[in-house]
């Protein structure tokens, strides 16, 4: 069975998050599969 | 998107010359065939959000698994019609989301997330999202039908009260992004579309989850987004004035 993505955020991005109201997260998404 | 457009425009009869499929130029032909019928384009724009893969990626684990880790809820929903693929068009105001915070339109939970994804390379040109940094933390602002948008369509005619006063507070971030990048935005953050001043339109996919857990959503129902027919001025009268 495949295993789910890791998408685990470092504690600095949830702080962005939490402070700014939004995160950019590059490369997220992988388009090519 | 490359073949629908193709298909769009064949059931208008429509010619359309264009190179062959590209990845990087998956819209070929679309700014032709809406300047020739921009009715065309709503046509697109409803064919779109109706691809398999795009619906995959929707409701893909990596989604569901990203909002449960930032908003540390093991309930995660997608808003009642809140997902498409929107298509910016160059010059356009009409259709142009201005400064907003998403709650409003789409009452699932305080805590939800938009997910902002684009097609192709954003540049400055093309108009990225703009962002009111910390907005977020100051609630559900004030907002007004018939004001400055009044000539607009829609949800639309919607602005803030006092706008440029309220934007003024906040330093803005308009972070530019390339396929597969993701942006997300708290459902209390303002943001709008911003100007797309080049020559291709600007694709993007929207996604919206939200938490179940959440208190407010959870006393609202989870209504769908005011597209569906929520009635945002009844679910929040005190967020309205004349």
């Amino acid at each position: 069975m495949a295993q789910p993505p890791d998408i685990s955020l470092t504690a600095e991005q949830l702080k962005t998050s939490n402070q700014q109201g939004f995160l950019l997260l590059p490369g997220f998404y992988d388009l090519d599969s | 998107m490359y073949q629908i457009i193709g298909l769009v425009a064949e059931n208008h009869g429509l010619p359309l010359k264009r190179p062959p499929f590209a990845p990087e130029t998956f819209d070929a032909g679309y700014n032709a065939l809406i300047a020739g019928d921009r009715g065309v384009g709503s046509a697109v724009y409803d064919a779109a959000k109706l691809i398999p893969a795009f619906l995959r990626l929707l409701a893909s684990d990596k989604n569901e698994r990203l909002f449960a880790a930032v908003r540390e809820t093991d309930l995660v929903g997608i808003g009642a019609a809140s997902f498409g693929i929107r298509i910016d068009n160059p010059h356009e105001e009409q259709f142009r989301s201005q400064w907003h915070q998403e709650f409003l339109y789409q009452p699932q939970s305080l805590d939800g997330l938009v997910y902002w994804s684009p097609l192709a390379e954003i540049r400055e040109n093309m108009g990225p999202v703009e962002v009111c940094v910390g907005s977020h933390r100051d609630g559900l602002c004030v907002y007004r039908k018939g004001g400055k948008y009044a000539n607009k369509s829609g949800a639309y005619r919607i602005g803030l009260a006092d706008e440029a006063a309220v934007v003024g507070r906040y330093t803005t971030a308009a972070p530019l992004t390339r396929p597969g990048d993701l942006l997300i935005l708290d459902y209390l953050t303002l943001h709008q579309s911003g100007f797309n001043i080049s020559e291709r339109s600007r694709w993007s996919m929207q996604f919206r989850l939200f938490n179940f857990r959440e208190p407010t959503g959870r006393k609202l129902g989870w209504k769908p987004s005011v597209t569906a027919g929520t009635e945002i001025d009844t679910l929040f009268p005190k967020n309205f004035v004349d």
